[in-house]
């Protein structure tokens, strides 16, 4: 079932402003053939505006929108041939699921003795044939959402636009649904672009995501790549729980640059053009790369505190650590393996927090 | 956005914005066109006939000196809005309770319910009159009750007095007060009347102090509508008062059926615009105050 | 806690005072309709009470006395000349006002709903003069474009309602599957509204079936809508000829309204009542 339409899409110096409200600064973003992108950010962040841009809904104020190799800046979206899931799925009412997703095809002037077979292969394969002559108000959200999916790819679209198709969900259903659409995604083959606040959605399912915030691309690359060294405190903050350390730079020697979050205490980080002494920075650690240990560790950076709160989350143990001479509280997941095996330790014991010197990052 | 930004704009994308914002409304113009000439003009002739007087060295506003100078219509305009507040008044009393009692009692939809409230309203004006005209009769089936039951000693003259007007007046609008009332009530959440129950509120310090302030919104919209409407009606005060209560409309059909005086006719019809207007604009105030908030 | 919960188990006299005032209420709204109803089918030759024996005679008054049936007949003619009239220039303003951007749009829908805030009677002598000037008097266009001016902001209303609920994701749904924009209103929007427009259509045609005020001035020998007729006949007679062709348009009207119903529910009409 390979879509031999994917193509890539490159949007050049695209920009939109509503009234005075600045939706999206000029923006730049190519995409390869058969990716699997996500727009991320929080709500207001120009995810959703570069999503309609890209489908025609929305036109920009400036720049081109490249499909493949057309330039669909002044296309109208009807001539496109794009694939869409909308956040409430947009089904049509008054139509059956079979009729709901025909209407691509019937749209395309597709021959009607291919329709018919063609929607009972989508059908299939989201595995709702036994429903095809029910009405959409007659299935359940997960089930509307696969319809949704199997009508926006009947056609084989060159794009296939998701816009956060999995809010509606709820929990359990949202991680079953993650699989199925990656699986059909691949087996497709088509170039994707989805929309989403959800950051655990975006790192299982994209080959790239690409942050933004308040109208601007924060960052672009792998999921691991951003979640390892996010590059700046709002990427950090906003991909899963990160310990935010501001430090004053002490000295900066051939081994590296010593930093001091307060007190007495010692950092040691990579130097970086542009650090000099006596400048404020960051230092980013996620909680899990964090371990505790009743005594000073050998080397690397270690912060001795006490625990102050502690929660059991099941697979780990989560700790709120006050470091001495340090007004901001860290958090640790610590690993609650073999049972009884790991007791927790207890609120107000004196630790050390330390960590890898390859698992922090300067911000 | 700096002035270059405007200038490299590309002409179809500000061609296309600036179809959006006039073409928007493109749809909407045989409805303005056809209101213009068939609502906004007439409004406008009539005022120019209520300038015509039929005394041939009449001034051109004698019509209006007349309504304001004459004690007679002076106290006619002035009890057309007594009755309308008087009714207003009655249909929230009346019409609270079984809001409340629709949304926060009644299990299910209540469809029924909003069945038999909304039925009336579809039954012609005619039948209701006639209705209340049977059962106010001096001998009819309510003086009979009341007497049955001990409660009055002999045969109630209602029909034709100002009571019979209100039995009339309540009864058309009440529907409208409870309709209103209701749809807001619906919007509160019932979980706030709980918390304070659960603070040691009594049911009638909830009622007072949660419930009534969040549903206010709801018995003034009502109001406006129950007072817009009762402004605008003479066939109750025709039919059920028999001229025991003269307002407005009233006198407007009496003027033109029996007097056919169509200048005098006209200005009266203006006073009842200028009410109508106010109620307008009342009611356009409370629904964009409601949309700030 | 305890209290909230031994209240319950006691009888709640609030609640019985509640639910009898509402059972009063609903027997003060629906008594003077059922009278009407009980005496249709009544024998006596004026409203006696009590009714002593029941007959069919005053339906077969109503169908023998000629002007009930015409002007029923007219009556219908109007409103379904204004309904449609109203449908025809009110669904593409509403569909325009409901997805307006434009800072115009609200003062447009306040203009079209105008009508109904203002007094009938002032419109009813306004518009009978006017007709005059225009040289159309008294005549049954005048009758049809008068009811119009009142059932435009039903229709207006009801589908403007109807198509914001809808929101615009079916139709860019479309649009993306490749529908171009007639194919877009034709499969996907109007299907949509249609339920709206049937709806407001015969919400239009019963308040024009019901209008007095205004049809009143337009009183002549071809222009009596039935509310005029029943009028005139209930201040000259007094029959209860008056009862059953009351009945019979209630009847007509419940009929109708259920018909709505099921469209698109009640509340839906409810819920804008003004």
């Amino acid at each position: 079932m390979t879509n031999t339409h994917s193509a890539s899409v490159s949007l050049r110096n695209v920009s939109r402003t509503f009234g005075e409200h600045v939706a999206l600064h000029p923006m730049n973003l190519e995409i390869p053939a058969g990716e699997f992108v996500s727009l991320l950010g929080p709500s207001g962040c120009g995810k959703t505006t570069t999503l309609r841009i890209v489908a025609g809904l929305e036109s920009p104020d400036d720049g081109e929108i490249w499909i493949g190799d057309r330039n669909v800046t002044h296309i109208s979206p009807n001539q496109r041939h794009l694939g869409m899931v909308f956040q409430n799925y947009a089904l049509f009412p008054h139509l059956t699921v079979s009729e709901n997703v025909a209407f691509g095809l019937q749209m395309a002037k597709t021959p009607k003795a291919e329709i018919a077979p063609r929607v009972s292969r989508m059908l299939d394969m989201v595995h709702l044939s036994q429903f095809s002559d029910r009405m959409p108000t007659q299935l359940s959200g997960g089930q509307q959402q696969r319809v949704a999916l199997a009508r926006s790819l009947a056609t084989n679209p060159n794009v296939l636009l998701l816009d956060e198709p999995m809010a509606a969900l709820d929990k359990n259903l949202r991680e079953s649904m993650q699989y199925e659409l990656r699986q059909i995604q691949e087996s497709f083959g088509t170039t994707t672009i989805m929309v989403t606040h959800d950051q655990e959605e975006a790192l299982s399912l994209s080959d790239r995501i690409v942050v933004m915030n308040q109208g601007r691309v924060l960052q672009s690359g792998a999921p691991q790549e951003i979640y390892d060294a996010p590059s700046d405190r709002f990427v950090s903050e906003f991909l899963g729980a990160s310990n935010l350390i501001d430090c004053r730079v002490a000295d900066i020697g051939p081994e590296g640059a010593t930093l001091t979050p307060g007190g007495d205490i010692r950092l040691t980080a990579p130097a970086r053009p542009g650090l000099s002494d006596g400048a404020t920075v960051t230092l980013a650690v996620r909680p899990e790369k964090i371990s505790l240990s009743s005594d000073r560790p050998g080397a690397g950076p270690a912060l001795p505190g006490t625990v102050m709160t502690h929660i059991f989350r099941g697979a780990s143990h989560a700790y709120r650590i006050q470091p001495e001479g340090s007004d901001n509280a860290i958090l640790v997941y610590e690993q609650a393996s073999g049972g009884l095996g790991t007791p927790a330790r207890e609120v107000g014991s004196k630790v050390w927090a330390h960590w890898s010197p390859d698992a922090q990052t300067l911000l | 956005m700096t002035m270059a930004d405007k200038i490299t704009l590309s002409p179809a994308a500000t061609a296309s914005r600036r179809r959006k914002t006039t073409h928007g409304l493109l749809g909407t113009l045989p409805a303005v066109f056809f209101l213009v000439v068939f609502f906004v003009l007439p409004l406008i002739d009539n005022t120019f006939n209520s300038l015509e007087t039929r005394a041939e060295d009449g001034g051109a506003i004698d019509n209006y000196m007349r309504l304001f100078t004459d004690s007679y219509y002076l106290e006619v305009i002035l009890r057309t809005l007594w009755v309308s507040f008087l009714s207003t008044v009655l249909c929230i009393v009346i019409g609270y309770p079984v809001a409340y009692y629709m949304v926060r009692h009644v299990k299910g939809s209540g469809a029924l319910l909003i069945f038999l409230l909304v039925a009336p309203l579809m039954t012609s004006i005619i039948m209701r009159t006639y209705g209340w005209q049977i059962l106010l009769a001096r001998n009819g089936p309510l003086s009979d009750w009341l007497m049955a039951l001990g409660l009055i000693d002999r045969p109630l003259g209602l029909l034709r007095s100002p009571v019979s007007v209100y039995f009339g007046l309540v009864h058309i609008l009440a529907p409208y007060m409870v309709i209103s009332i209701a749809s807001v009530l619906q919007t509160v959440d019932r979980r706030l009347e709980e918390a304070s129950l659960v603070m040691g509120a009594s049911r009638f310090e909830t009622f007072r102090r949660i419930t009534l302030p969040l549903s206010t919104s709801g018995i003034v919209t009502g109001s406006i509508i129950v007072f817009m409407l009762c402004n605008g009606s003479f066939l109750t005060m025709l039919l059920l008062g028999n001229g025991s209560v003269v307002t407005l409309p009233l006198l407007i059909y009496q003027q033109f059926v029996l007097v056919n005086d169509t200048g005098f006719a006209a200005a009266m019809g203006n006073v009842l615009l200028l009410l109508a207007l106010i109620c307008l604009y009342l009611q356009l105030r409370i629904v964009r105050g409601k949309g700030a908030a | 806690m305890p209290a909230i919960l031994s209240n319950r188990k006691r009888p709640d006299t609030g609640l019985m005072v509640l639910r009898i005032f509402v059972a009063a209420f609903f027997i003060f709204l629906l008594a003077p309709i059922l009278i009407v109803v009980l005496y249709s089918v009544s024998d006596a030759a004026y409203t006696v009470w009590p009714i002593q024996d029941l007959s069919l005679r005053w339906y077969e008054r109503m169908i023998e006395y000629r002007p009930f049936l015409t002007s029923l007949g007219f009556s219908f003619k109007v409103a379904i000349w204004a309904a449609a009239l109203s449908i025809l220039i009110g669904v593409p303003a509403a569909l325009a006002l409901a997805r307006s951007r434009s800072p115009l749009a609200e003062a447009v829908t306040t203009f079209l709903l105008a009508p109904l805030s203002m007094p009938m009677i002032l419109l009813g002598v306004a518009l009978l003069y006017y007709f005059s000037w225009m040289g159309l008097g008294v005549s049954q266009t005048g009758v049809i474009l008068s009811h119009t001016v009142v059932s435009l902001p039903y229709i207006v209303r009801t589908v403007a309602a109807v198509y914001m609920n809808a929101g615009k994701g079916q139709e860019e749904s479309a649009a993306i599957l490749g529908a171009n924009r007639v194919q877009v209103f034709v499969r996907v929007t109007l299907p949509m509204i249609r339920a709206g427009i049937l709806a407001g259509g015969i919400f239009a045609m019963l308040i024009s079936l019901d209008n007095l005020p205004i049809s009143f001035f337009f009183a002549g020998p071809d222009t009596n809508t039935l509310p005029v007729v029943m009028l005139a006949y209930q201040q000259n007679q007094f029959d209860p000829a008056i009862a059953a062709i009351s009945t019979t348009q209630m009847v007509i009207a419940i009929a109708m309204l259920l018909v709505v119903q099921r469209l698109t529910g009640l509340h839906h009409i409810i819920g804008q009542q003004r």
